[in-house]
């Protein structure tokens, strides 16, 4: 009962603070969007294409409506002009390019030859003729057969590994959550520093209440409440920005790790620093550092040694890996290994914070606590 | 209730303790009066189990500290010199984190945290957060929260520096208060006045030792010899001649009162008046008194209780 009060106090301290309410929801939320709508065009491997409509004057016949319709299938829209029409707009400066097809000739009119349109154009137009020319020789030769098409459809996009991944607002929905879990690092350092700063550690060791409980409370509050936040923030991900991640209650389980990472780094960081403004700044700067190297504010190029390495080594980078495969891959491999990792580590720099608190809280008590 | 025998504490070559030996029977308040660095906290944490004795014994409700500390613990309650208390939270959520800490639960724990916070005067400040309270309610939660589970004995450690008079008279009256009720006390502070006022017996303590202890008659016999005379005097008195009167030990001077201390008793009032007719110095008021405790401490010591 003793502790449930003492968690419950713990909690307060930490909930009832404005800068938690700031930080830890609406900070990521608002930078997962303004991320998320900027970098929405060079994540994932799907590129929104502008529509592309070209005029076409032609002379009427098969070849034209074959023409005219694979372009359709292919994302292409012909529309069909007269000449004088094409004439009019290219005076009126209305005009880029357009596409005559006449006597056989398949020509490119464009003023900007080097534009994504015009290259789309040009590609499907010599695909077209190709296939074309081959079609005529096979019918010339009487080898009907070798006339029609052999593939099943045009040729279509994919990820190299053809699994998915995700797009921008997906990415950062990730990245974002484990960013801000991993400055819960300071909230725990605060639970830690606030008996000192309040005075009150003195009526907490002269209590009958175990100090080494106090310990266990205030790792365990500062965990449960990080774990809090990032489901608040992955339900406001989900339900305003629509963000899939797969199963909430598997991620949050695979976020545990995590949590105890972030909360030993807090408490270890603070016992060694012996001051809160220390441990502090260290914990902006280790932040900031192991975000960055794990991909937390872009996606690091990884056909770059150093980058991958970099990934590799940061533990934000072996979460984010294994969130980004099982939500998008349906796969557990990566969270499994980097959520060891994330304990082991944790447990070894609780297991220190633990040693120093208590060697510095008993140093003058009496043997028998 | 409380007996402390030989108790020794040294930091590196500072003797903070040294050979310290007092007994507080139950229901008593028991000063301990000292300057700042006489070594008054320094027990209190020895006693209170914060930190550890060299050399000595203390026992609590007949039990050692050393081998029961644990069960010593919820028969203590302490109020720290410095302010303990959660600014961010209410006056009730600290007093009853304090109370739970101590076993408390429930009903029990509600009302011992509702009528402490009323014993005082904070009633009507139970839902308030504690930031925005004045020093002096401060103080009077900073109390509460070491009594909220009705201690056998109470250690106030300096509870009134730095507080306003008002205050201060609350705190006083909310010891004697709980002094009636039955609870024993241990009260250090460098007021002589508190420590005339509130305590049945006192330890007069400088340097890590005790240089007296006793009640207040006892303590006053302890310069019996010595006789003290106040004189409100106009203008500029003549000190240096005042000082050559034999038999006159000390001049305190305040304002325009001079306090004598002198070894006899008639020989140097007829003298000092004689001085300052001599110089002219008007007289306005005479009163011998008895000595105080601020008196005990300067003949024993030759040091004022706030230097």
């Amino acid at each position: 009962m003793r502790t449930l009060r003492f968690l419950g106090k713990e909690a307060l301290h930490l909930i009832t603070a404005p800068e938690t309410i700031l930080l830890m929801l609406l900070f990521p939320v608002v930078l997962t969007w303004v991320l998320g709508t900027a970098f929405s065009s060079t994540n994932g491997h799907v590129i929104d294409l502008p529509e592309v409509k070209v005029p076409i004057v032609s002379e009427d016949g098969m070849l034209s409506d074959i023409f005219i319709a694979n372009g359709q299938e292919s994302g292409i829209t012909f529309e069909e002009t007269e000449q004088a029409e094409v004439n009019r707009r290219v005076d009126a400066g209305t005009l880029k390019q357009y596409v005559e097809l006449k006597d056989k000739n398949l020509i490119l009119h464009s003023d900007d030859k080097g534009s994504l349109e015009a290259m789309l154009v040009k590609m499907y137009a010599n695909a077209f003729v190709k296939q074309a020319n081959l079609s005529f020789l096979a019918v010339k030769e009487g080898k009907f057969d070798q006339a029609t098409p052999r593939f099943k459809s045009f040729a279509r996009v994919e990820g190299i590994d053809g699994l998915n991944e995700p797009d921008s607002f997906g990415y950062y929905g990730i990245t974002m959550l484990t960013m801000i879990m991993m400055y819960g690092s300071m909230q725990a350092m605060s639970l830690l520093d606030l008996e000192k700063s309040t005075r009150t550690a003195l009526r907490l060791k002269a209590s009958p209440y175990p100090m080494n409980q106090v310990f266990f409370v205030k790792t365990v509050t500062a965990s449960v409440i990080i774990l809090l936040q990032a489901l608040v923030l992955i339900l406001i991900n989900h339900f305003v920005y629509g963000i899939d991640y797969r199963n909430i209650g598997m991620v949050m389980l695979m976020l545990i790790p995590l949590a105890i990472f972030v909360t030993s780094l807090g408490v270890s960081s603070y016992q060694v620093m012996r001051k809160a403004s220390a441990a502090s700044v260290f914990l902006n700067l280790i932040t900031f550092a192991l975000v960055f190297m794990g991909g937390g504010y872009s996606k690091l190029p990884s056909d770059n040694g150093l980058f991958d390495t970099l990934y590799r080594i940061s533990p934000i980078g072996w979460i984010n890996e294994g969130l980004f495969t099982y939500i998008y891959q349906g796969k557990t491999d990566a969270v499994l290994s980097g959520s060891l990792k994330l304990l082991g580590l944790g447990l070894a720099m609780l297991l220190i914070a633990y040693v120093l608190f208590r060697r510095e809280e008993g140093s003058d008590l009496v043997a028998a606590n | 209730m409380l007996n402390v025998s030989k108790l020794v504490k040294r930091y590196g070559d500072i003797l903070a303790v040294s050979d310290i030996s007092f007994s507080v029977s139950e229901g008593e308040i028991y000063g301990l009066l000292g300057p700042n660095g006489a070594g008054k906290s320094t027990i209190i944490n020895i006693i209170t189990g914060l930190i550890k004795k060299d050399k000595g014994t203390v026992t609590i409700g007949g039990m050692d500290l050393d081998k029961s500390l644990n069960q010593v613990k919820y028969m203590m309650g302490i109020v720290p010199q410095d302010l303990a208390i959660y600014n961010d939270l209410t006056a009730y959520q600290n007093v009853s984190f304090f109370g739970s800490l101590y076993g408390l639960k429930g009903a029990k724990l509600k009302r011992q945290s509702m009528d402490t916070l009323a014993l005082v005067g904070l009633e009507d400040k139970a839902k308030s957060k504690v930031k925005t309270f004045s020093g002096g309610m401060k103080r009077r939660l900073n109390i509460a929260c070491g009594l909220v589970h009705r201690p056998k004995l109470l250690i106030l450690d300096e509870p009134t520096v730095g507080i306003d008079p008002q205050s201060r008279n609350h705190i006083m009256e909310s010891v004697l208060k709980l002094n009636k009720e039955g609870m024993t006390i241990l009260y250090t502070t460098h007021y002589m006045e508190e420590a005339e006022q509130l305590c049945n017996r006192i330890a007069i303590m400088d340097t890590g030792q005790i240089v007296a202890q006793g009640n207040l008659a006892e303590l006053r016999g302890l310069i019996e010899e010595h006789w003290f005379i106040n004189l409100n005097v106009k203008g500029t008195p003549p000190l240096e001649a005042l000082r050559k009167v034999a038999g006159v030990e000390q001049i305190d001077v305040s304002g325009n009162t001079l306090r004598f201390r002198c070894s006899s008793k008639n020989s140097q009032l007829r003298d000092i008046l004689d001085v300052l007719a001599e110089h002219h110095t008007e007289i306005l008021d005479m009163a011998t008194q008895e000595p105080n405790l601020e008196d005990v401490f300067l003949t024993l010591t030759g040091k004022r209780l706030r230097d």
